[in-house]
């Protein structure tokens, strides 16, 4: 193995045969994995003034950020911001391509505005006033591209505190469809320390599990967030197995998709 | 020392330890203003990560050369990384053997280590392991600033199998110079036990502080509550600008007050604000500054959102520019742009989409 590299034992393997399968990128610090393609969406201000604009450009510096820094090794092919958003975020159009930002036109789909979660869905909301989508409307990495990873700096979209029965309800659906992992926060991500992206994505391109890197860079960017991921497995063990899932395992990861999918598996800092 | 802390202490959770303390109002005044300070330029990362690797016994063995990146040098085994930022005033550590263990090493609640204890083996683990590079001055002390803990949880899709456990637990500790604490993200030493007591990571920002010469005056408490108030956007009204006004200083406040009819000043934390190695400008003096989290509800219902604010405002009378702290360049009327996301559609190169490496439903 190159030397300077951090790889878990988990992601070796996978890494060799991925690279030698489809070409390996590399940024400086990066571990090799094969080039995902990656969308981004983003809003900082909102219709009429529906939702709140968090002030000093902070959502749309955290997702430049990110596209600066994952561009350095994978895809980028949209950073689009909300605006009638809904249907290619949902699994209504999830799959219209990359042109008009459908969230199954990528591998990878990061997000930032802002979000909530109720008894039966997690939301984000919409530049459109009134807007949101909802995750009990998508059915995520069955069109298309087939989304595997879903990132969202939006607040309480992962709410945990409410009981497993209402979990299941918010992300049984997207999960459905065959995405590997999602990331957000179970309360509060703040805005201010917009570095969080690029550290996200560059622990990333180290080889850092892709839910470590989130719990991480979210975490150390302030102290109050509360960064959480979920993803699937066919039973527990499979689940916890899965949740080291990295770039450069991505794509030699099993999609489960309906009931294939036999527990759902998260942790988070509080 | 505890009666700088009190001056310049503008509320909330900060203070809460200091009020247990006797205080007499002439002192308070002790402290119309402090130093500005600088960041020290330390001079060579490569003797600062040879003086840690001397103390890990994952990297004690290891013999090349340090790969140098963009913004920090490392070196690195199979399962573990060891990174010295910039110019060497801070430094990570991951061990990924231990990040591999703490699934299983994960208990209930009810069994998972005190924070009296967390803080104990934080400063034994900085005694034993970094006391060569969380170096004190005469006039510094180290102080807990923080504990968090990493749960896991699953389920079922029926509801059965339900599990829940703490897999790993996190210490921050801080610096108080002279009694007045060191704010946000500079000068703080995080340590990430598993359950086992193992070390699953750690991560510093320390560096030297030195004083300019200069001084700045502090400014009035409400001063600084109505900077955060425009900093943010905050429409405020006559009654709370009533409730703020009325407030015999910021040191009575106990929980979280209103700043507007639907915004929530939940803590601040006043001190010498550095932002830390990732966002700081190197060129920039360290000053005054109170560190906040803020909640901003809109909506009601199933389809309330709340925005969370953190940063930092200015707490000095007159404070100098900083080109890396927001909130200062908003109070100074200096505009940024950034680039924003581009209408969905708006591309006239659209190409298809590939289709993915091996793909396969199950």
């Amino acid at each position: 193995m190159k030397p300077g590299r951090l790889r878990t034992r988990f992601t070796l393997v996978p890494t060799l045969v991925a690279a030698a399968l489809i070409g390996a990128s590399n940024v400086d610090a990066g571990a090799p994995h094969a080039r995902m393609e990656v969308g981004i969406r983003c809003q900082q201000e909102y219709q009429n003034n529906w939702q709140l604009d968090v002030g000093n450009s902070d959502v749309w510096r955290r997702c430049s950020n990110f596209n600066s820094q994952i561009g350095q090794t994978d895809n980028v092919r949209f950073y689009f911001n909300l605006h009638g958003a809904k249907a290619p975020l949902e699994k209504t159009s999830d799959g219209c391509g990359q042109g008009c930002g459908g969230a199954d036109s990528v591998d990878f789909l990061y997000m930032n505005m802002h979000g909530g979660a109720n008894s039966s869905s997690a939301f984000f909301d919409m530049w459109d006033q009134d807007s949101r989508a909802f995750t009990s409307n998508m059915r995520l990495g069955d069109d298309s591209r087939q989304l595997m990873v879903l990132a969202t700096f939006g607040c309480s979209s992962l709410l945990l505190s409410d009981g497993n029965t209402n979990i299941i309800n918010r992300w049984q659906p997207p999960f459905s469809g065959g995405l590997v992992l999602t990331a957000g926060g179970h309360g509060t991500l703040f805005s201010g320390n917009d570095q969080s992206a690029t550290e996200f994505a560059s622990r990333m391109q180290d080889g850092e599990p892709i839910g470590q890197a989130w719990l991480e860079s979210t975490w150390y960017a302030d102290n109050s967030n509360t960064p959480t991921f979920m993803n699937t497995g066919r039973d527990a063990n499979d689940c916890f197995n899965r949740s080291k899932v990295s770039l450069p395992s991505l794509f030699a990861t099993p999609i489960l998709r309906d009931s294939a999918i036999g527990y759902f598996c998260w942790a988070s800092w509080n | 020392m505890r009666t700088h802390y009190l001056a310049i202490c503008l509320g909330l959770t900060g203070c809460l330890a200091a009020l247990a303390l006797p205080l007499v109002a002439q002192e308070r005044s002790k402290l119309a203003s402090v130093p500005i300070l600088m960041r020290q330029r330390e001079v060579d990362p490569a003797s600062k990560l040879a003086l840690l690797k001397e103390s890990i016994p994952a990297a004690k063995a290891y013999t090349s050369e340090p790969e140098k990146l963009t913004d920090r040098i490392r070196i690195s085994g199979s399962t573990w990384r060891l990174d010295v930022f910039g110019d060497g005033s801070g430094a990570e550590f991951a061990d990924a053997d231990a990040f591999e263990r703490a699934h299983s090493s994960g208990v209930q609640p009810s069994q998972a280590m005190s924070n009296e204890a967390l803080e104990a083996s934080g400063r034994a683990f900085v005694e034993r392991t970094l006391s060569r590079l969380i170096v004190l001055q005469q006039d510094e002390q180290l102080v807990l600033a923080a504990t968090s803990r990493r749960t896991e949880g699953g389920v079922a899709p029926g509801g059965e199998r339900a599990y829940s456990a703490v897999v790993a637990h996190r210490v921050v500790f801080s610096r108080e110079i002279n009694g007045i604490p060191v704010v946000g993200a500079g000068s703080k030493v995080t340590v990430t036990f598993l359950n086992d007591g193992s070390v699953e990571s750690f991560r510093y920002d320390w560096p030297v502080y030195a004083r300019t010469g200069r001084m700045q005056a502090m400014a009035a408490p409400i001063e600084v509550l109505h900077r955060l108030q425009r900093a943010n956007g905050v429409r405020t009204t006559a009654a709370v600008d009533r409730a703020l006004g009325a407030l015999p200083n910021l040191e009575s406040i106990a929980g979280p007050i209103k700043l507007g009819p639907t915004v929530e000043l939940q803590d601040m934390k006043c001190g010498y604000y550095d932002p830390g190695f990732a966002i700081r400008d190197p060129a920039a003096p360290i000053q005054a500054g109170c560190y906040y989290h803020l909640l901003q509800r809109r909506g009601e219902g199933q389809y309330a959102t709340t925005a969370g604010y953190s940063g930092a405002v200015p707490a000095a009378a007159s404070f100098e520019p900083d080109a890396r702290w927001p909130e200062a360049n908003v109070l100074r009327g200096v505009k940024t742009n950034e680039p924003k996301g581009r209408q969905a559609g708006s591309s006239k190169n659209v190409q298809p989409v590939p289709p993915r490496p091996g793909a396969q439903g199950q």
